[in-house]
């Protein structure tokens, strides 16, 4: 039975940083796109009211104001707070709000358990609320984030699972998927906080089965624990199957299409890129294209007119 | 109301999904409309045209005599599908639509974003989500590409027949491409993306489109100089015939400078303008006269039309009139390409353009909007505001607003000449679409089409208005609708004239360099005709 979680385990990190990798990576060998921008654009000067470079006469030959940093930012807090559904669809916002924070506190709660461990196992730390300073922190903090991920996670997946069966035109778009998401990870969620009412109070079976995966070395901890333990890998086996891939995607979209109003400059890597896509040769059946010709061909023929104006 | 399913797209071909009824529509302020109901196609054409999504036809898509023409079809379309997942075919957008096949959370909170689902009453069939998600469900359950692992299971299920891609040709022509549904998405998702990918695979794969779009649109103007059918001697007639009536009008001649090579500025506008709002360029004219602006307008094939019907339907026609366009431009040897009151023309070529052009062949392409603001608080022309001293609405055209930023300089030029200027409600990046985008404002194919997007996708737009002038409303008033768009002013024309809009309220419409021209103490005579706009 150690042994499963810790094959598991091992297994559920290498497969969800692979998986992810090449989902991730097909996006990065796509095709530079054409413009699609849609305002606001937040690193522009204008991005209050939605204002663009393109407000000024002559603005290829000013300098660009970009700020980046207030882009990050703005992404950040979409995360974080998802303000965005709470504006538009409330009823909604409440139990996605509740389920992503979910998400996202277990994975914390995961990487603290991990780096617990490694100071326990490296520097001897004591992780407990006899511990020192530093030791204490790390335990309350570890049991707050714990247990607030399983409450929020646990209640973001029945109202979640609740609207989808009773709202009609949720249910008319929901998948079978949709519904396996929500039971699986309540049980996920439930199985964390069993664990921690019949198991293992402060955590510190977690702790020890870290050390474990670090020394490569199995760790015994109650049939609680070890059922979470188990569960929650297979969640990060699930989770890339899933549509959690737009957490990464999404960065990409916002900044290289929304966001994207990066002038051509006519030079460098983006005129290398254009001019490759220029050179593909599209197959598409209708009258007005001719196969065989590359996209650069094709746009400066006039069907009917003999040769390629220059 | 009866739910129509996902589904039900691929039932019976012989059924109308949809019979919109004017009961369903939402009731307009001021007492405005009522039992707008969409005219039904006659039998000859129910016969000849498919018309199995909602009772009307945009397209014109002839019935299939059989099943094998049936299935050839499906089959076209399949492979149509396929190819826009390929970079060789669809490098153009391939990244935005995959990450929108792959990321929708289904959560509707798109829906009430869309005017068209709103304003019909939210029938089911016009969320911007209905056919994302049938589209969706074709890729991940019929394509070699972009097969789920476990379709039924992670996307659900959706048959692939005549009925689906024909209600589906119809439904990519009951969306205005506004992109308010991507705007709404949190996860970037973009449903209007969607309806543009479908017009291509059509277009593209199958010969599928509008006419006015395709063949009176793109081809014409590749062909002839301009999507109206205006050919260079008709565009030299029209400009002499404009200084002519001009010098009557205002008591002095005003140049329009033709075919100057090496001026600073090739002015482009929509061809539209000459034939429908000969009053547009001609402001244009005198404002860049008496600023001293050293510009030119171009006889040549391309450079007299600003419009580009491919940005709605087919990237290969799109980037055919780019390049038509810019050539213009380099035989001139201006520095720069200036667009007039178009916005669809703005952002075909200010922006889509930008990434189909390398080295030498780019040129800087501009809005007139800040040249505008720029020329008006030069100090170089006197006005009087009290020549405007009317109720101004500014109606944001999708194209030049939120999808290019350029928000600010035209209401800066309103604030200035207009004291009675006034915003709608949303307005600027939120705008609503008057309901004529992506091609609409120019299609007429039968009167059902015509009647739905005056009955459903211009209505959130004369709600809008409506609420916007509030008490100013009534017979013999003058309300003023700024539209700088000439798409968007086609609309409104048809808008007006289906509501009665200028009799019962007096609400007229116009583009922004007429009220320019209006305010200007050296002008007159008022520049503005009210009336018969």
């Amino acid at each position: 039975m150690e042994y499963a979680a810790l094959i598991i385990t091992y297994f559920a990190y290498v497969f969800v940083v692979v998986v992810y990798t090449i989902k991730v990576r097909k996006y990065f060998k796509m095709p530079q796109s054409l413009r699609w921008e849609l305002y606001p654009v937040i690193h522009e000067k204008g991005y209050k009211y939605g204002g663009s470079y393109l407000e000024e006469v002559d603005w290829g030959k000013k300098p660009r104001h970009k700020n980046v940093g207030r882009s990050i930012l703005h992404l950040v807090a979409k995360y974080l707070l998802m303000g965005s559904y709470f504006e538009k669809k409330r009823s909604y916002w409440f139990g996605l709000y509740s389920w992503h924070m979910g998400f996202i506190l277990i994975i914390l709660f995961d990487v603290l358990i991990g780096f617990e461990a490694v100071l326990m196992k490296i520097f001897g730390l004591e992780v407990s609320a006899s511990a020192g300073v530093f030791g204490q922190f790390l335990y309350y903090i570890t049991l707050v984030i714990g247990l607030a991920s399983f409450t929020l996670g646990a209640i973001g997946s029945i109202l979640l699972l609740l609207q989808r069966i009773f709202d009609k035109d949720m249910r008319e778009y929901a998948t079978p998927q949709n519904y396996v998401n929500y039971i699986f990870f309540l049980v996920m969620f439930l199985s964390g906080w069993t664990a921690w009412i019949i198991n293992d109070s402060t955590f510190h079976g977690f702790r020890e089965f870290w050390v474990g995966v670090i020394t490569f070395q199995p760790v015994h901890v109650g049939f609680w624990e070890w059922l979470h333990i188990v569960i929650f890998a297979a969640f990060l086996i699930y989770l890339p199957l899933t549509r959690s891939t737009h957490y990464i995607t999404k960065i990409l979209y916002y900044f290289w299409i929304k966001w994207g109003d990066t002038p051509n400059p006519g030079k460098g890597r983006m005129e290398a890129r254009i001019k490759e896509n220029l050179n593909y040769r599209p197959t598409w059946s209708a009258d007005h294209y001719q196969n065989g010709e590359t996209w650069a061909e094709l746009a400066t023929r006039i069907p009917g007119k003999e040769e390629p104006e220059k | 109301m009866a739910k129509t399913k996902l589904t039900d797209i691929s039932k019976n071909s012989e059924k109308e999904l949809l019979q919109i009824s004017a009961d369903d529509l939402p009731p307009l302020p001021s007492g405005c409309g009522g039992g707008e109901e969409i005219t039904p196609l006659s039998e000859d054409n129910k016969k000849e045209w498919e018309h199995c999504l909602d009772g009307i036809s945009a397209l014109k898509l002839p019935r299939p005599q059989n099943k094998e023409e049936e299935d050839k079809l499906v089959r076209s379309f399949l492979e149509g599908v396929e190819k826009l997942l390929t970079k060789e075919n669809n490098w153009t957008f391939l990244l935005p639509l995959m990450h929108t096949l792959e990321s929708c959370g289904k959560c509707l909170a798109c829906s009430d974003a869309c005017p068209v689902y709103e304003m019909s009453g939210k029938q089911d069939i016009y969320r911007p989500t209905y056919r994302a998600e049938v589209l969706r469900r074709i890729v991940k359950n019929h394509t070699t590409r972009g097969k789920a692992l476990f379709p039924g299971f992670s996307e659900g299920k959706i048959e692939l027949n005549w009925a689906t891609v024909a209600r589906l040709a119809e439904l990519s022509f009951r969306c205005t491409i506004c992109r308010r549904c991507a705007q709404a998405c949190v996860r970037g998702v973009d449903n209007a993306l969607i309806t543009h990918e479908l017009r291509k695979v059509f277009s593209q794969q199958m010969g599928i489109t509008a006419e006015v779009l395709h063949e009176k649109g793109t081809v014409q103007q590749l062909n002839v100089g301009a999507s109206t059918g205006m050919n260079k001697m008709a565009f030299l007639d029209i400009i002499d015939f404009l200084e002519d009536e001009m010098e009557e009008k205002l008591g002095r001649r005003v140049k329009m400078p033709m075919d100057k090579e090496g001026a600073d500025i090739l002015l482009i506008h929509n061809s539209g303008e000459y034939l429908s709002w000969p009053l547009n360029p001609v402001a244009f004219a005198i404002i860049f006269e008496l600023a001293g602006i050293d510009y030119t307008l171009s006889s040549e094939l391309g450079g007299y039309e600003g419009t580009n019907y491919g940005l709605w339907y087919d990237d290969l026609q799109f980037a055919r009139i780019v390049v038509q366009q810019i050539q213009v431009a380099h035989k001139l040897g201006v520095k720069k390409i200036v667009v007039g009151e178009c916005g669809h023309a703005h952002k075909a070529m200010i922006v889509i353009a930008d990434r189909l052009l390398t080295g030498e062949t780019i040129i800087p392409r501009e809005s007139c909007f800040p040249l505008l603001e720029e020329i008006v608080f030069s100090g170089k022309i006197k006005f009087d505001p009290g020549k405007n001293d009317f109720p101004v609405l500014l109606h944001d055209p999708c194209n030049v607003v939120r999808l290019m930023g350029i928000v600010e300089p035209q209401r800066r030029i309103l604030r200035h000449i207009a004291p009675q200027f006034r915003e709608m409600n949303p307005h600027g990046v939120d705008n609503y679409c008057c309901g004529g985008g992506s091609g609409f404002a120019t299609m007429s194919p039968s009167k059902a089409f015509t009647d739905w997007k005056m009955a459903i996708s211009g209505r959130k737009k004369v709600q809008q208005i409506l609420e916007a002038f509030g008490d100013e409303l009534g017979p013999g008033k003058k309300n003023f609708v700024c539209a700088p768009c000439s798409n968007c002013k086609g609309q409104f024309r048809d808008l007006i004239e289906y509501y009665d809009l200028e009799k019962k309220y007096g609400i007229y419409y116009d583009g922004l360099v007429e009220l320019i021209v209006n305010a200007m103490v050296d002008i007159k005579e008022p520049y503005i005709e009210w009336g018969g706009m």
